[in-house]
């Protein structure tokens, strides 16, 4: 079981199962945040799972992995920002309550 | 051993992300995220990839979950109310996210080739850090660098989002 691709793949799907409930039923910005985190991390094990089955003697998606992880790290820092200046002006986090967009 | 690490691992990595999105105080949710991200870094390293999983530990717990913390202690009214949820959007989130996550495991069940099955020996060629160095400065050289420049961007533009302007 802890050898093959299919469990690894079931873990990955997982972990992005659980991101998309999160992103779906939350309302406060950080959570949702958190949520993105972890739909990148099921992205990031798959690519890491299928280079190591499918492709030993490369390492393209070790590459992959390290760029998800750069661009998940600049995800998160405007995304916290971007929550501080909406948290200073509507002085809240709820994503239902900062609407002015809306019309 | 190995399939009792695996299944531990898959434990605290599962465990910990379900607990990260549904529980209500979103000081827990960071502090099972972190156990999720420990999770996937054992998962990195039971893959062979060293590097990788110690870059995880690093970057997400070191980095983007000390920051996560930090938003939420600086901003207090977050820590202390629990969120309410509306039952209605409870359901259909729930209906929504199990019908995707359905859809890809019976996908990944039925169409897999049986080849995916089948068990390599670990240990038998693991990643070398010197072949990911190289390629990253000649094949991939080019998606590198325009990373660090999303990277330097990423910084200044958050620099900017916080600044007090005249009118924030």
């Amino acid at each position: 079981m802890a050898n093959s691709l299919f469990s690894y793949l079931t873990i990955g799907v997982l972990l992005f199962t659980f991101g998309i409930y999160g992103v779906l039923v939350r309302r406060n910005l950080i959570a949702i945040l958190i949520s993105i985190e972890l739909i990148l991390n099921g992205a990031a094990l798959n690519f890491l799972a299928f280079n190591r089955f499918l492709t030993p003697e490369t390492s393209s998606g070790e590459i992959f992995v390290v760029f998800i992880i750069s661009l998940a790290a600049a995800e998160a820092a405007i995304g916290l920002s971007l929550m501080l200046a909406l948290y200073r002006r509507f002085h809240t986090a709820n994503v239902e309550k900062i609407d002015r967009l809306k019309g | 051993m190995q399939e009792i690490i695996f299944v531990f691992l898959a434990a605290i990595t599962l465990l910990g992300a379900f607990l990260a999105v549904h529980l209500k105080n979103i000081f827990h949710n960071a502090v099972f995220f972190g156990m999720s991200l420990l999770g996937v870094a054992g998962f990195f390293l039971l893959l062979g990839s060293e590097f990788l999983g110690l870059v995880e530990i690093l970057i997400y717990v070191g980095a983007i979950l000390v920051a996560i913390i930090f938003a939420i202690v600086i901003s207090p009214a977050l820590s202390r109310k629990p969120e309410s949820r509306k039952p209605k959007k409870e359901v259909l989130a729930l209906f929504g996210s199990l019908a995707l996550g359905g859809t890809l495991l019976v996908t990944l069940c039925r169409f897999a080739p049986v080849s995916w099955n089948t068990l390599i020996s670990f240990g038998s060629s693991p990643f070398q850090i010197t072949l990911l160095g190289r390629l990253l400065m000649t094949e991939y050289a080019l998606p590198f660098e325009i990373v660090s420049v999303i990277l330097l961007i990423a910084i200044l533009g958050s620099l900017l989002n916080v600044k007090e302007g005249p009118d924030g």
